[in-house]
């Protein structure tokens, strides 16, 4: 392979981890961590059951947090199939990046532990 | 008549062999001259509101080649560094040929010498392998600052500024912003490269 390709791959992998800016505010990352384990029960996740999952953070603190996310393109809304009026939040391809990515994160730590 | 034919084939090889190795050294070159060229051109949009002095400006976006040209393509990095610059010097400024080619000598050398102390600082080979974002600011600080002192120092060895150092802080805030800027749109077109050809 030639090293201009070799260096060039190695310089695209540094320039990738440079830092950003972070992602979300505390309460957005403590919130999308709640939905993350409602998410893993396998259960829909509504409205409702997000305002009750965010201990210390009041309904409307919720609301706006939960349009924040989904303006940062991490949460949708879905219809809930037999009830109209109730919407479903459901994480996006972005958010399951972003949690394999701190898994990926973990998994790392343990290994240099 | 054999012999001939060999001997014409065997030149046909050494021909295309010879073609080949230029072109390995050319193509960086001017690849580095061009892409210099295109950010010059680019950086010419805002620079008479943001320039310092002659020279010297808030923000350089042709700075961010320095370190990354060197990484890339080595010593030809540096000769397209030079070339970029010499051209540049000669199309928008009217300094003498002798000026042109000493600034353009420290644009391809000042980075060539930081970043092959860096690189020998970290024990990281010429291929690369382990570079982390950590590393690279590290090579980016170091070229910028070693650039920005020969530049200063130059400028006011040739009377041009009143002493070596009041020039110091706008020209490594803009080299400093020029290159992160260049970064930062890199990353963003990697990423999306990657998330595109991941399909999400």
């Amino acid at each position: 392979m030639p090293k201009s390709y070799l260096r060039f791959l190695s310089l695209a992998k540094a320039i990738q981890g440079l830092p950003s800016l972070p992602l979300l505010d505390p309460v957005e990352e403590r919130l999308l961590n709640a939905l993350a384990a409602l998410w893993a029960e396998g259960g829909d996740v509504t409205v409702l059951q997000a305002m009750q999952c965010a201990p210390g953070a009041s309904p409307s603190t919720v609301q706006r947090r939960l349009k924040s996310l989904q303006e940062k393109g991490l949460v949708t809304y879905a219809d809930k199939p037999g009830d109209q009026r109730a919407k479903r939040i459901q994480p996006t391809p972005l958010a399951n990046q972003y949690f394999a990515a701190l898994a990926r994160c973990m998994d790392e730590a343990v290994r240099c532990a | 008549m054999i012999r001939g034919h060999l001997l014409h084939g065997e030149h046909a090889r050494m021909t295309q062999t010879t073609l080949m190795s230029a072109g390995r050294i050319l193509a960086p070159v001017l690849a580095t001259a061009l892409a210099w060229l295109a950010l010059y051109g680019i950086n010419g949009i805002w620079t008479a509101a943001l320039a310092w002095s002659d020279g010297v400006t808030w923000f350089f976006l042709p700075a961010a080649l320095r370190p990354l040209a060197i990484l890339l393509f080595g010593w030809r990095g540096a000769a397209g560094l030079f070339m970029g610059a010499l051209l540049t010097m000669a199309a928008f400024t009217d300094a003498p040929w002798e000026r042109a080619v000493a600034v353009a000598a420290i644009s391809a050398l000042a980075p060539l010498m930081a970043v092959t102390c860096v690189l020998r600082c970290l024990a990281l080979k010429r291929h690369l392998r382990g570079l982390t974002a950590l590393h690279l600011m590290g090579v980016v600080l170091a070229s910028s600052a070693l650039s920005v002192a020969l530049h200063n120092l130059y400028y006011w060895s040739m009377a041009l500024h009143d002493d070596p150092y009041s020039g110091l802080l706008p020209m490594l805030v803009g080299d400093l912003l020029g290159t992160f800027v260049v970064l930062y749109a890199a990353r963003s077109a990697l990423r999306l490269h990657a998330r595109i050809r991941s399909g999400h």
